[in-house]
């Protein structure tokens, strides 16, 4: 467990600070990068209204939601280990950030059976992709949409897993506490991030022209 | 030299690539972008070769596209861009705010690598034979019908933005919480003001830049067809995402060359710049509107005429914050005690060279005229004004003025001031002749053009062969000053600036003991001593 | 020390859920236009509550939030500026 702040900083409140506000600016920087995607999809919804309409009733909603509460819960526990973690409690914090990275794994398990389900409907554009009707133009961008999106959503929960299980580790190990617990908030923040684009995610993918 | 400073303090080559001290990465930084500058500068080479006759002479249009598109990519990205952010403003911007390292000196390291990483993959792309796209990479040509390394180029800009999207992420944290006490906003030197708004363009500009590539890269590899118009997309999706980041990008490359200019303009005249507060919030107001514009780019692009309008508007209103520091410069020089040492030399010609690029993009913000204008030489003498003169000019100053920090040596002035001299010349011969080759209708992009143009293409490329000779004799009186120049003392210029405090070049961790600020930056008595910072 | 999940986190988690539900529900009733913002309505009160509840922004200083609504609001001018051209375009 680190006594001292690192060379450069005068306290760890000052690290705690820094590490903190760094992750926010590396967040925006992500809010920026997805925003990229965000135009793109909303250019398109705006031009072909229908087609996306059409298109997204072809996506798993019962995936889709059952993916979004997973999301949401492993959120809850890792906001509820990281005040764990400050308070001491190390195993059960190392527990519910263990327990967080497993809903991640099952989250992108569903999300691959998901995949397999659109492959064999042969909604893949670029490699296997059929749509009868007259917005099989508007389903292709839909879709080549759906998949970046999720795809580099995906390898973010990928990465969110893997540092959620390390600091799961060092958790156990009793490395954080009131005086320090940088990373554990920091890794936090990056898990609630990534659920956050998934609200959204959700919210243009799997819900529009569900009512017709 | 027997003293420990950040040069002697480990000599092996291991301490050195696995370094987080901000000073030798600012050297490493040094190192690599000279290298892209000649890259660059060895494809502009053969462009204005090439240019001298009407016909395709030496190479064929093939070939030429790859040139341009080569020399835009790497100056660009792998020069501009980090140009004086990853190297002065590493090394300067801990030692300008009392601190002894960035935030984040592991994420420095790491940009770094991802800089050389995504050059490397970049540079693969030239050798495996070149993309030819222009660095704009327009779809669908990018994406359907080019025959060149179109992807391997995007891979490693796509590396290399995370270089610069880290870079500023550490410089606005560093800006934020490592500052010393007593160091308040309003008594920051206005380098840091400017590098802190270059900092949130970067920060903010770049992940775009990183979705479109992967976009561009996705499309070509995966046939998935988001730009295509047979599949109903849009090229000019591609076009307002490209240039939503481009545009802030050029004002990454042009706001710390300000930045180092306010620097240069104090100092060398003794004096206050005037309107501090007015010149670091123009830096501000020239980074957030800066995101307002991009659509300048896509005047004839099939952008509908209202929205041409309102970047039109846009576009004008960006230029204001550039001017009030343009005048604030020329006043602060006002009654001042002049000196004409190579860096002010610099700066006196970036003032001068600026505003001559920048009132020729208000000639390109007016929509009737940039019709007329747009994909002509005028387009490029007005970049290449701002970019080189501008731009490459403050670098030179910059690097010249801190040279005896970072190196301990004073470099040859006499030399110095005949470069700073030839490159001035150089480039308006070389640049100038373009204005009006733009504005007889040279289109840019092609290498065979009407005979009666051939006059001021070899004016033009005349003046480049100036202006190479004058860019090598930096490197050679530098590199000479590196092992026999003079000792540098630590405040060789008399300056005001926290960075004044320590040796020149300085210690590991920078300060002994934290300095605690109590005055403004640039304050100097009317004997022009400098009054520093701390007590 | 206790075990109990702090209370702010577990109403924002039953919260959450609820909104799931509810924009679930409503993405199937036939609003017309309205389908559309009222989903991202909802989205967007589910990122307040991640944002200010999870992320704790609501307990940081006015520099954080002002990073945190940094990227949205830019986002924000991109997404507009971008769309005054295309809800401006002449229909062919």
């Amino acid at each position: 467990m680190p006594e001292t702040p690192a060379f450069q900083f005068v306290n760890l409140r000052q690290q705690h600070e820094v590490a903190q506000l760094g992750m926010w600016v590396f967040l925006a920087t992500e809010v920026l990068f997805f925003g990229g995607l965000i135009l793109g999809y909303s250019v398109y919804r705006f031009m072909y209204p229908e087609g996306f309409a059409e298109a997204a009733r072809h996506t798993q909603i019962a995936i889709g939601t059952t993916n979004t509460a997973i999301l949401l819960t492993s959120s809850f526990l890792v906001a509820w280990a990281v005040s764990l973690a400050r308070l001491g409690a190390h195993r059960l914090a190392a527990l519910l950030f263990a327990a967080a990275a497993a809903l991640g794994c099952v989250f992108l398990l569903m999300k691959g059976i998901e995949y397999r389900i659109e492959y064999g409907e042969h909604l893949v554009p670029g490699y296997f992709f059929i749509f009868r009707g007259p917005n099989a133009t508007s389903a292709w961008l839909f879709f080549s949409f759906y998949f970046v999106a999720t795809g580099v959503h995906a390898l973010h929960v990928a990465i969110g897993i893997m540092v959620l299980a390390v600091i799961a580790l060092k958790t156990r190990r009793g490395a954080y506490s009131e005086r320090y617990h940088a990373p554990a908030t920091v890794a936090g923040l990056y898990w609630h991030f990534v659920d956050l684009v998934w609200v959204f995610l959700f919210a243009l993918i799997y819900l529009p022209g569900r009512a017709s | 030299m027997t003293e420990r400073n950040y040069l002697t303090e480990d000599t092996r080559i291991i301490s050195w690539l696995f370094t987080t001290d901000h000073k030798r990465i600012a050297i490493l930084f040094f190192a690599a972008i000279t290298l892209f500058f000649f890259v660059g500068g060895a494809a502009a080479t053969m462009i204005r070769l090439e240019l001298v006759s009407p016909q395709g002479r030496f190479v064929t249009s093939d070939v030429y596209n790859r040139l341009f598109t080569i020399h835009g990519v790497v100056m660009v990205w792998f020069f501009l861009i980090p140009s004086i952010p990853s190297t002065l403003g590493n090394f300067i911007v801990p030692l300008m705010i009392g601190a002894r390292d960035l935030a984040f000196p592991r994420l420095n390291l790491t940009s770094f690598y991802l800089f050389m990483l995504g050059g490397c993959v970049t540079l693969y792309a030239v050798f495996a034979g070149g993309v030819d796209t222009g660095w704009t990479f327009y779809t669908p040509f990018s994406t359907m019908y080019s025959n060149g390394h179109v992807v391997l180029a995007v891979v490693g800009v796509f590396i290399t933005g995370f270089s610069s999207i880290l870079t500023g992420l550490n410089f606005i944290v560093t800006i934020h919480r490592l500052r010393a006490p007593g160091l308040t906003w309003y008594r920051l030197p206005l380098f840091l003001w400017s590098l802190y708004a270059t900092s949130v363009i970067l920060v903010l500009a770049t992940p775009v830049l990183a979705m479109t590539l992967l976009l561009v890269a996705l499309d070509r590899v995966f046939g998935v067809g988001i730009f295509d118009p047979d599949r109903g997309g849009d090229p000019l999706l591609f076009q307002h995402l490209f240039w939503f980041y481009s545009h802030p990008a050029v004002y990454i490359m042009i706001l710390p060359g300000m930045g180092v200019v306010s620097e240069l303009v104090a100092v060398f005249s003794r004096k206050a710049v005037f309107g501090y507060k007015f010149v670091a919030w123009s830096a501000i107001a020239i980074a957030v509107v800066g995101f307002f514009v991009w659509g300048h780019h896509m005047f004839v692009s099939g952008q509908s005429v209202f929205a041409g309008l309102v970047f039109s508007f846009m576009s004008f209103i960006v230029a204001v914050p550039s001017a009030i520091k343009v005048f604030n410069w020329t006043a602060t020089l006002h009654k001042g005690w002049v000196r004409f040492d190579a860096p002010m030399l610099y700066a006196l010609a970036f003032i001068g060279l600026f505003t001559l690029g920048g009132l020729t993009g208000l000639f390109l913000a007016c929509l009737a005229y940039d019709v007329y204008v747009t994909d002509t030489y005028f387009v490029i003498a007005h970049f290449h004004y701002i970019m080189v003169g501008g731009m490459v000019t403050a670098y030179f100053g910059g690097l010249h003025y801190w040279w005896p920090k970072i190196t301990g040596r004073m470099y040859p002035e006499y030399w110095a001031r005949a470069a700073a001299i030839l490159i001035f010349f150089g480039f308006n011969l070389t640049f100038f002749p373009q204005f009006i080759l733009g504005v007889l209708g040279m289109p840019r992009r092609y290498h065979v053009y009407p005979p009666e143009f051939q006059v001021w293409h070899v004016l033009s490329s005349a003046g480049a062969s100036i202006l190479a000779i004058a860019y090598l004799l930096p490197l050679f009186y530098l590199l000479w000053s590196m092992f026999y120049g003079a000792r540098a003392p630590a405040n060789p210029w008399g300056a005001t600036g926290l960075e004044w405090l320590t040796p020149s070049p300085p210690p590991k961790h920078n300060f002994e003991a934290t300095p605690a600020v109590t005055r403004p930056p640039y304050e100097y008595t009317l004997s022009g001593e400098a009054r520093p910072q701390n007590a | 020390m206790s075990w109990y999940p702090p209370r702010a986190l577990v109403f924002s988690w039953l919260g959450l859920l609820g909104l799931l539900g509810l924009t679930v529900l409503t993405a199937y009733q036939p609003l017309g236009a309205f389908n559309t913002p009222i989903a991202l309505a909802i989205a967007s009160c589910k990122a307040l509550l991640i944002a200010a509840i999870f992320m704790e922004l609501r307990e940081q200083n006015g520099l954080m939030i002002a990073v945190a609504g940094a990227g949205f609001f830019w986002l924000a001018i991109m997404l507009w500026l971008a769309f005054s051209d295309y809800m401006t375009r002449p229909s062919l």
